[in-house]
């Protein structure tokens, strides 16, 4: 069935419109849109215009100095900036890998079971909690003298134990973890939804034709699970990019800024240090990567939907 | 319509609430006391006590605000005083550490209060120089002190040890804890500055002028004391001598209380307050002793900290804030925040309780001890923060004494041409 414009109703001309309408409509449109537009504009446009041109000035305060690209040169042969933006894209894949795979994981095994409800609970419990709340927690459990390691000299695995936040990568890939610790939560009620969203009669079909376990799983649920996926690589995505209050109560970026990702990268120059252009440039370039992979992952996603 | 009015009410309640946020602080201007942000919770007591007595002179006592984490603390003060309501008084690093608050145009100077106070007898003339930028003073000391190793008495004498007075000594020391299952040193990157606490110490112990020279941007992080210094250091992690670096450093006076560590640098005579919380007595729980130098014929120095108290520019209490002021080094008002810290006040008119510091102070004003500033305030904050980082990073990973060192000089090089240039 053709949406378009039928052949035989020609479009109105300007002399047919219904001017009145279309002009008594127009005040009531702007007016729904303004609060929108007006917000989106204070809020987000103008800061962004602000920090682009503040990223091609220097670092003083008062009366910033013209810089062009020297900021972004210097920003870019720092060493520290470099492991920032490598640690990021640790980030990136490590907050998809682990809450999606694992959420999925939690959400399939406990569906049916009765004791599933609790399991689901224990799993979805932190997503409730600040990360600032579940850095603290870790640092009892990561700290040379923590939980983690008490526990492996304890079952005779000392050659294990060591301080787990203070070598590169192996502290970044712990924050991963304990991010993927609650942000799992929100993975496993969005793939619970999803779950109970599939009609049970393809599920019926597929077990009357003798796809069972693994088979079923892949064939018939997972494709049915797909638009869930597409929104919980999204949320993960989002909540990658912007980690930095658990870096940085847990580690504040260290030892040696081994830790920090650019949004933690970012604050330091501004903040820490005073720096407006190299934070503003920073600023920037965490911009660049977060619209580049949300524009990447949706485009593919938009395209074969 | 109902629905109409109430979000019309709603929105005018949220304007307004807006409007009242806005209005600014509780703050002298209206009759009360003075907001005095500080980023050491526990002194809230000694500065309260303090401001009674300022409130009878003044009619302004002071109200602490505390905010605990260092870099947390500088960031809001920052961010603050940038504000048309700034916090009336701050609590803010001396050195360096002022002269960048300073060069933002944030604070008001304080010449009248520190020449009145000079004239009076209540301050040294010699720490000016550490609360000046550009020929003006914009902080008065609120408290000044020295860093020692506190160490834990009992343990000390369970193990036969005394306070050691030469280097080899003190590697006897450390050799006998480490045999007896005590981790010797606390020290920790934790909050990063604690990093430069301990390479204060070792720097200023093993060649004093250089570690002078640096941190003026006079000599070079890769001349041959420090590459030395940093040996000895690595050898001493490798050897366990000291805490995992990832220990707190609010933690020490407990594990100190408990022989997990048996001794840590830290200043006096204010430190000595969170032992005696941890349930250590003076004298017969805890001691102090300089660190010694580490060859027989260097200089004795001492390391010192003073921090200063600093008045907003623009804060709506400005100028209750400096007639306070004016009386900040009274030694009426210094007195019961003397007794609080137990020393460490400013005004040299008033004895300091704290054994080891009085001591340090008597060898002080006899010439017989030369004194050097913290490492945290004695170079622009940007060097320090990021030498402290590399620090941090070598404490972790002592693999790589030289490179930690080039590294700082050459952040060294960019950050004085920096300095310099925001400066000139």
């Amino acid at each position: 069935m053709s949406t378009g414009t039928p052949a035989h109703q020609a479009p109105p001309t300007a002399a047919h419109r219904p001017p009145r309408r279309r002009d008594r409509a127009l005040p009531a449109r702007t007016g729904f849109l303004l609060p929108a537009v007006v917000l989106v504009t204070v809020l987000s446009t103008v800061p962004f215009v602000l920090t682009l041109w503040r990223s091609f000035h220097d670092d003083r305060f008062v009366h910033p100095g013209w810089a062009g690209v020297d900021t972004y040169i210097q920003m870019l042969s720092d060493p520290v900036v470099l492991r920032s933006l490598l640690n990021t894209l640790f980030w990136l894949v490590g907050t998809v890998v682990l809450p999606v795979g694992l959420g999925l994981l939690v959400a399939v095994m406990t569906e049916r079971l009765s004791w599933g409800r609790w399991a689901r609970t224990a799993v979805v419990l932190p997503y409730a909690l600040s990360g600032s709340a579940v850095a603290v927690v870790w640092n009892f459990l990561l700290q040379d003298n923590g939980a983690l390691n008490s526990a492996l000299h304890a079952l005779g695995l000392g050659a294990f134990a060591h301080g787990w936040l203070l070598t590169w990568p192996g502290n970044t890939v712990v924050l991963i973890v304990a991010n993927a610790w609650q942000a799992t939560g929100v993975a496993v009620i969005l793939y619970l939804v999803g779950l109970q969203g599939i009609p049970p009669e393809t599920v019926e079909a597929a077990a009357l034709d003798g796809a069972i376990g693994w088979t079923r799983f892949r064939h018939i649920v997972l494709p049915q699970l797909r638009g869930t996926t597409v929104v919980v690589v999204g949320i993960s995505l989002a909540g990658g990019l912007k980690a930095f209050d658990l870096i940085w109560v847990l580690t504040g970026g260290g030892p040696g800024r081994s830790t920090e990702t650019l949004a933690v990268s970012m604050y330091w120059e501004s903040f820490v240090l005073q720096r407006p252009g190299s934070g503003a440039a920073l600023a920037v370039v965490l911009t660049l990567v977060v619209v580049a992979t949300s524009v990447a992952y949706l485009r593919r996603q938009l395209r074969s939907a | 319509m109902r629905r109409r009015a109430f979000i019309g009410g709603l929105g005018a309640a949220a304007a307004g609430a807006a409007l009242g946020a806005c209005s600014g602080p509780d703050s002298a201007s209206r009759g009360g006391d003075a907001d005095f942000f500080i980023d050491a919770p526990t002194w809230g007591t000694g500065l309260r006590r303090a401001g009674e007595r300022l409130r009878a002179v003044t009619g302004t006592g002071l109200a602490p605000q505390s905010i605990p984490t260092t870099s947390s603390y500088e960031q809001v003060i920052k961010s603050q005083l940038q504000t048309r309501n700034p916090p009336d008084l701050i609590k803010w690093g001396s050195g360096y550490r002022m002269q960048d608050l300073a060069r933002t145009g944030t604070l008001a100077p304080l010449d009248a209060q520190w020449a009145r106070a000079e004239k009076r007898g209540w301050l040294d003339p010699a720490l000016r120089s550490r609360f000046t930028y550009r020929g003006r003073v914009y902080g008065l000391p609120l408290q000044n002190g020295y860093y020692v190793m506190l160490y834990n008495k009992k343990l000390f004498a369970r193990l036969g040890l005394s306070e050691p007075t030469t280097w080899d000594a003190f590697t006897h020391v450390l050799e006998t804890l480490k045999r007896h299952g005590t981790t010797p040193i606390g020290t920790t990157q934790v909050n990063a500055w604690p990093a430069a606490i301990w390479f204060g110490e070792l720097a200023s112990k093993t060649d004093p002028d250089w570690y002078r020279r640096v941190t003026m941007g006079r000599a070079s992080y890769t001349d041959a004391a420090p590459r030395r210094m940093m040996r000895m250091w690595q050898s001493m992690i490798r050897a366990g001598y000291h805490t995992s670096p990832d220990r707190s450093f609010d933690d020490f006076p407990a594990l100190l209380k408990e022989g997990g560590i048996a001794m840590y640098a830290a200043a006096v005579s204010w430190t000595t307050q969170s032992l005696e919380a941890a349930g250590m007595r003076p004298t017969t729980d805890f001691g102090a002793f300089l660190l010694p130098t580490v060859s027989a014929g260097t200089e004795r120095t001492v390391i010192s900290e003073a921090a200063g108290i600093t008045a907003a520019a623009r804060a709506s209490g400005r100028r209750q804030s400096l007639e306070l002021l004016d009386h900040w080094l009274d030694p009426d008002v210094q007195r019961p925040w003397s007794s609080f810290l137990w020393g460490s006040s400013a005004n040299p008119t008033l004895p300091w309780q704290e054994p080891a510091s009085r001591r340090i102070q008597r060898e002080v004003a006899g010439g017989r001890l030369r004194v050097l500033n913290r490492y945290w305030e004695a170079s622009p904050p940007a060097l320090v923060e990021g030498n402290v980082q590399d620090l941090g990073g070598f404490m972790a990973d002592p693999s790589d004494p030289d490179g930690v060192l080039e590294s700082m000089q050459s952040r060294a090089r960019t950050e004085w041409e920096y300095w310099k240039k925001e400066t000139s």
